[in-house]
């Protein structure tokens, strides 16, 4: 009831917020970048806003709780981000003054069918970044008020695009950086309260490294088809018959409950790592059945490390600075702020592993950050699960809106539109977003049973093979060609798909081959990167002198002096 | 018979302002383009110190982002080490990172200021 209310909360005062954005829009300027008006802190808060999505929210307290110590790396790819962001792109980007990845993308290379490949490209990876969101939007409604889950969707994707619709760039912001506040609040308070409440026994449960047992009479519904590796003979009540479990592999083939008693060692669930057990503890990541976690550490940081700096959502927020300096501002007040984030989610996890095991023999692990607040001693439970509902709520609200404006533009100011000597009219972008929204839903509505994780990795996946070379190579190369361009983008966009479609239809056992179809990126963005200049040096001086030196002058150029 | 097309007509400073692409046909850049693009020697030195800085910046970060791991899984004793009742490998993980990447992001933008800032002293300099 309690995880309601804060939903509604946040719902309400997201509109309320959203609507003192709404200004008068005369032209592409005010609709997409806010007028290049917003100040360098409310930037910030709005991108680290945009950014923390439920991936974060939920996800790394989650992974942290599923596959261990390793899972701590993945924030730290998602802030090292902002620092290649920062270094290569912020600046010059906003500098070069378009307001979109194709509007750079055309400016630079001066081609029409490049900008459509592009904004093709941009429209999938925040189609494949939205629908995660709308689905869990849809499944916490669902969970929390019992609205059914096609309403939840609907209803939350026409708030979002309703603020958006009408607001624009503006609007968007103020939602971001009011849903920063929600979920840093939603985030540490409870954490903190979890960690002053915890026994001193608990504590040493908590930072125990050799396996996890049981702190109390622990009743656990294991779904159908579980299998489980028993380290130790264990004492337990299945479905009301008391046994006692033999060392080795034990499955279920129906739902059953198992009650395990206090100090009970928690068994492995087959295929994946022991709770707390040696590779649990290992600080690299570790997925279950692939093996080689040294390269899929390095791998997937590397991924979030620079594909961040592709991420079209992201990028159309550094256009709202007034100069390249602010944007700069911008990008380093984003390291800090969701630095500080996450300085939260692995806590849950780390906890959770000691106080609610019975997740991971559930495969519940990504709910932690709302079931673990309601089990604390200290009362007040109720009112912890429902920040951290409402935390999650907030995350889905942000970042969806700042992904619909993404691929509405890509639809309206970058494809559709044929003369670019002429302003966009106000309401094609407004049709763009609606678009977008219907499309973005029905998807949802459709995907119920995608998981999450696996969407929002191919989307940098696709990112850092596609977008992050072009730009990074378009700002800091002369030598740059369409064709080439092209080139790299299919090449390095076709590998990560293909990668991420074989995982999933035809995942082999271990191997480097596992590995690989894992984390493509370092093939996926050699390949694109050695595809552009290769092709690009072939394809001669193709970009008039006039447009790539402009264009290099203006990216590179000095801010006016105040 | 149609109507000829309607065309709203900008000056190339309007254009820029607005973030629109030189007009079709008229390749002619911004003044504000013109007068930069002319001092070539300037944009030449303003890239190459500007991209000095990043190589710098962005092999620490991959430094960074490349030896840890490397460390961790050469090193699993560090698995065992702890400061105070918590082991060292979740305190690097968990906390010690991000202070360290908020410190290269400052400082990186630090030097970014200040060199651009004497790069526009210079120039200002030179065209007096």
């Amino acid at each position: 009831m309690a995880s309601i209310i804060g939903i509604l909360v946040v719902l309400v005062a997201s509109l309320i917020v959203g609507s003192r954005g709404v200004r008068a829009l005369r032209g592409t300027g005010d609709f997409l970048v806010a007028s290049r008006s917003i100040g360098t802190r409310a930037n910030a808060t709005a991108v680290a806003g945009e950014y923390l999505s439920a991936a974060s929210f939920l996800g790394v307290a989650g992974a942290v709780m599923k596959i261990g110590i390793g899972g701590m790396w993945y924030p730290i790819g998602f802030t090292a981000g902002y620092v290649t962001l920062l270094v290569l792109v912020a600046a010059p980007l906003r500098r070069f003054g378009g307001y979109t990845v194709p509007d750079f993308v055309e400016g630079r290379l001066g081609s029409l069918p490049l900008r459509r490949l592009i904004a093709g490209v941009a429209f999938v990876i925040s189609g494949l970044y939205v629908v995660p969101q709308l689905k869990g939007a849809g499944l916490i409604l669902s969970d929390a008020a019992a609205v059914p889950y096609p309403i939840g969707v609907a209803a939350t994707a026409a708030v979002i695009a309703g603020i958006v619709v009408v607001g624009g760039m503006r609007s968007a912001t103020y939602l971001q950086a009011f849903e920063y506040a929600v979920k840093i609040a939603c985030v540490a308070v409870p954490a903190v309260v979890l960690l002053i409440a915890l026994h001193p026994a608990e504590r040493s449960d908590v930072v125990r490294l050799e396996g996890t047992r049981f702190a109390t009479t622990t009743a656990v519904t294991l779904p159908a088809h579980t299998a489980l590796v028993i380290g130790q003979p264990t004492a337990v009540e299945v479905d009301g018959v008391a046994t006692t479990l033999p060392t080795g592999p034990v499955s279920f083939a129906h739902r059953s409950r198992v009650v395990f008693a206090a100090g009970e060692r928690v068994p492995a669930v087959s295929g994946q790592a022991e709770l707390g057990g040696s590779t649990w503890q290992r600080p690299l990541i570790s997925l279950p059945g692939v093996g080689h976690p040294l390269y899929l550490t390095l791998s997937i940081v590397l991924t979030f490390a620079l594909g961040t700096a592709g991420l079209p959502h992201i990028l159309v927020r550094f256009g709202t600075n007034t100069t390249g300096r602010d944007s700069r501002r911008t990008a380093v007040g984003t390291v800090g702020l969701i630095g500080f984030f996450y300085l939260f989610p692995a806590l849950y996890g780390l906890i959770g592993r000691a106080l609610a095991p019975q997740l991971y023999l559930t495969g519940g692990t990504d709910s932690v950050v709302a079931v673990l607040p309601g089990l604390t001693k200290v009362g007040g439970g109720g009112v912890l699960s429902a920040m951290t509902s409402a935390g999650a709520f907030a995350a889905f609200l942000s970042t969806s809106a700042g992904l619909l404006l993404t691929a509405g533009s890509a639809i309206s100011h970058d494809i559709v539109r044929r003369d670019r000597a002429r302003l966009d009219s106000i309401p094609l972008l407004r049709w763009g977003v609606v678009g977008a929204t219907v499309i973005a839903a029905m998807v949802s509505l459709a995907a119920r049973d995608i998981d999450i994780s696996i969407c929002v990795s191919w989307a940098f996946s696709l990112a850092v093979s596609t977008i992050t070379p072009l730009l990074v190579l378009g700002i800091w190369s002369d030598r740059l060609t369409p064709a080439g361009a092209a080139a790299g983008v299919v090449s390095g966009g076709v590998l990560a798909s293909a990668a991420v479609l074989l995982s999933l239809t035809s995942m082999p056992h271990a191997g480097w081959w596992a590995a690989l179809l894992s984390a493509p990126a370092p093939v996926s963005l050699t390949v694109a990167v050695v595809v552009m200049l290769a092709v690009s040096s072939r394809t001669g001086r193709t970009v008039p002198r006039s447009v790539s030196r402009t264009a290099m002058a203006r990216m590179h150029r000095l801010d006016p002096v105040e | 018979v149609t109507a000829p097309r309607r065309h709203r007509v900008m000056s190339p400073q309007t254009r820029a302002a607005l973030g629109l692409p030189p007009a079709a046909g008229g390749e002619m850049p911004a003044v504000e383009d013109r007068v930069v693009a002319a001092d070539n020697a300037g944009l030449a030195v303003t890239m190459r110190v500007q991209r000095n800085l990043a190589f710098r910046t962005m092999a620490m970060l991959l430094g960074a982002l490349i030896l840890v791991p490397l460390v961790l899984a050469g090193a699993p004793v560090l698995v065992r080490l702890r400061v105070g009742s918590v082991p060292l490998s979740w305190l690097v993980l968990g906390v010690a990172f991000y202070p360290l990447l908020l410190l290269l992001a400052v400082r990186h933008r630090r030097a970014v200021d200040r060199l651009e800032a004497a790069l526009a002293a210079r120039q200002a300099r030179g065209s007096d």
